[in-house]
């Protein structure tokens, strides 16, 4: 399907081979270099005695443990110092501050290089101006604010950096973001959306800008519809997502499909049903066939290096720690989880946002939205099964373990940050952030065949991960 | 196999290359093929129907409600073909995630 024209929707042609690169601008959130701008700004700004207060600061005991922390989002300081510190180099820095010693200067320095990063290196470049929700949090999070705290004048330095953060995303805002296509589910302004990325950004080509913002936001709206969050009717409503939508799935469909019926376009029309119409099947058999080192046939040696690698960098302390503040208070572990995890898995400081809900899949535990990049966990499931495992089988009682929705919180937490890292596409090769992307393309629903759906790469990856992670925190306690 | 084709498109709402994976399956398995139209025409899963292993349509379904009927007898495939892999599904609790 290369090179071809198509009629659209207004009569008008237009290169097929626009499509064949759909997807393909999407920035899986490659590094740059830390700014020489940024790094000036971080050196003016913590002279070595304004970090040793901000790491006192950040690191003292608030002492809200047990008394104000119900509240999800409560930001636990010595977790945002674990974003770029090890625990030893955390202990060292202590240590020195409690003989009332400077912080050794190569960890200072590796302290302002971890804030550099968090300014200039944040993977998925976030429009915290167009979400309130994620910029208050982070704000609020870094103020201390919702405990209730006044603020020391390095956490308001701090502030101001955050503040001068949001310039820079409102800066780059749009052409590659997941929160474009919230921001087009909601309001449908498409042409907005695209003008303002291109006049944020006047030294570039407009015209591609425009394109590469467009095909990004393509992408992502089939997955909007892949997630049920936009229905078929909307769609067919919005001319631009229905033009879109439908030319989508013209590339899902096959190139079979389109010689044996040059005007299937035509066929199809836009006013009706596609899953009652289309039948895309071939294409994507073609696609599960062709790549079987995606669907069903992985690479188990190669995940579980990735993932053990991961493992290996967190402490037995740290995760024995997180399954304590499972048992005081599950919502708060699965925060400090996702916080934790996050910047090992290449999150830095925007690690997912969490919520709690139903799922539209009854059976769903957990869901990882990337477009609101939002962990959802389904606690009502995530009970309903190990209830269901706890059912006596063939008169026998199964022993229930106290700790067990602990750990199945866990996992189900795990799972999911997984695929926020896997949409983040950090620390992965081109060839996995190839496969990925084909994978996200592609993706087998769990609505079919169950062991489909959990072979599949980006599944298969997350699953090992979540359960390896599970098993761990088992052993830990001399479970497993 | 038409029927049941078109059961899983038609009644259960999947898409047409989603039931044929799913066939595909099942298709080495006539007893487990017969038994799934049966309980698609009857609507009613036997109290003692065929077996893979330890587990029937029955057993699988009181121990994982959630999952669809066609997904059980997928499983009961599965646990003839995989079944070191389908039994930790099974210990699992087949989680959706």
């Amino acid at each position: 399907m290369n090179g071809h024209e198509r009629i659209d929707d207004t009569g008008q042609t237009e290169q097929q081979s626009e499509w064949d690169n759909l997807g393909k601008s999407v920035t899986f959130g490659e590094k740059p270099s830390i700014s020489a701008e940024t790094k000036k700004l971080v050196e003016t700004t913590f002279s070595d005695s304004k970090l040793d207060d901000f790491f006192d600061a950040c690191s003292f005991d608030d002492g809200a443990e047990d008394s104000d922390r119900s509240n999800p989002n409560h930001y636990t300081p010595s977790l945002f110092l674990s974003k770029f510190l090890t625990l030893e180099e955390q202990e060292a820095i202590v240590e020195a501050r409690t003989t009332d010693k400077s912080i050794p200067p190569d960890l200072a320095q590796k302290l302002k290089d971890g804030l550099a990063e968090i300014i200039d290196k944040s993977p998925v470049k976030v429009d915290l101006s167009i979400d309130p929700f994620l910029r208050n949090r982070h704000i609020d999070q870094i103020a201390g604010r919702d405990r209730g705290e006044d603020l020391s004048n390095d956490e308001r330095i701090f502030i101001d950096i955050i503040h001068k953060t949001d310039q820079r995303f409102y800066e780059s805002a749009g052409s590659i973001l997941p929160y474009d296509a919230d921001f087009i589910q909601n309001a449908y302004h498409v042409d907005n959306v695209v003008n303002k990325i291109v006049s944020a950004n006047p030294n570039q080509n407009p015209e591609a800008l425009k394109k590469q913002s467009i095909d990004a936001l393509s992408y992502h709206i089939q997955n909007l519809i892949h997630e049920d969050d936009i229905s078929l009717a909307e769609i067919v409503k919005d001319p631009f997502l229905r033009k879109r939508h439908f030319d989508s799935l013209a590339d899902i469909g096959t190139d079979r499909e389109a010689k044996i019926n040059p005007n299937l376009m035509e066929i199809w029309g836009f006013d009706i049903d596609f899953e009652d119409s289309i039948d895309y099947s071939m294409g994507m058999l073609d696609k599960v066939e062709q790549n079987p080192d995606i669907y069903g046939n992985v690479d188990e040696k190669e995940i579980n290096q990735q993932t053990d690698e991961i493992l290996e960098k967190i402490p037995d302390k740290k995760l024995a720690e997180i399954a304590r503040i499972y048992e005081k208070d599950p919502r708060r572990g699965d925060q400090a989880l996702i916080e934790f995890l996050a910047p090992l898995l290449g999150l830095g400081f925007n690690p997912p946002g969490l919520t709690y809900g139903a799922s539209s899949i009854e059976k769903e535990k957990g869901h990882y939205n990337r477009f609101k990049h939002l962990i959802t966990v389904c606690e009502d499931n995530i009970k309903k099964t190990e209830e269901d495992n706890s059912r006596p089988i063939l008169g026998i009682f199964r022993r229930k373990k106290p700790d067990e929705l602990v750990y199945m919180r866990m996992n189900v937490v795990a799972h999911e940050t997984w695929h926020a890292h896997q949409w983040a596409g950090q620390n992965v090769d081109a060839d996995r952030r190839q496969k990925y992307q084909q994978n996200f393309a592609y993706y087998l629903r769990g609505t079919a065949s169950y062991d489909d759906y959990c072979s599949q790469l980006i599944e298969a990856e997350a699953f090992a991960f979540g359960e390896k992670l599970k098993d761990r925190t088992k052993q830990i306690y001399g479970e497993k | 196999m038409e029927d049941i084709q078109k059961y899983l498109t038609e009644t259960k709402g999947l898409r047409s290359f989603e039931a044929t994976m799913l066939m595909k399956r099942l298709e080495k398995h006539a007893d487990i093929i017969d038994e799934f139209r049966s309980v698609i025409k009857t609507n009613t899963v036997p109290e003692n129907g065929i077996k893979s292993g330890e587990w029937t349509a029955k057993s699988l379904k009181n121990k994982l409600p959630q999952l669809e009927i066609y997904t059980i007898y997928e499983f009961l495939a599965g646990l003839r073909d995989k079944p070191e892999k389908y039994q930790k599904y099974i210990a699992d609790g087949t989680p959706y995630l």
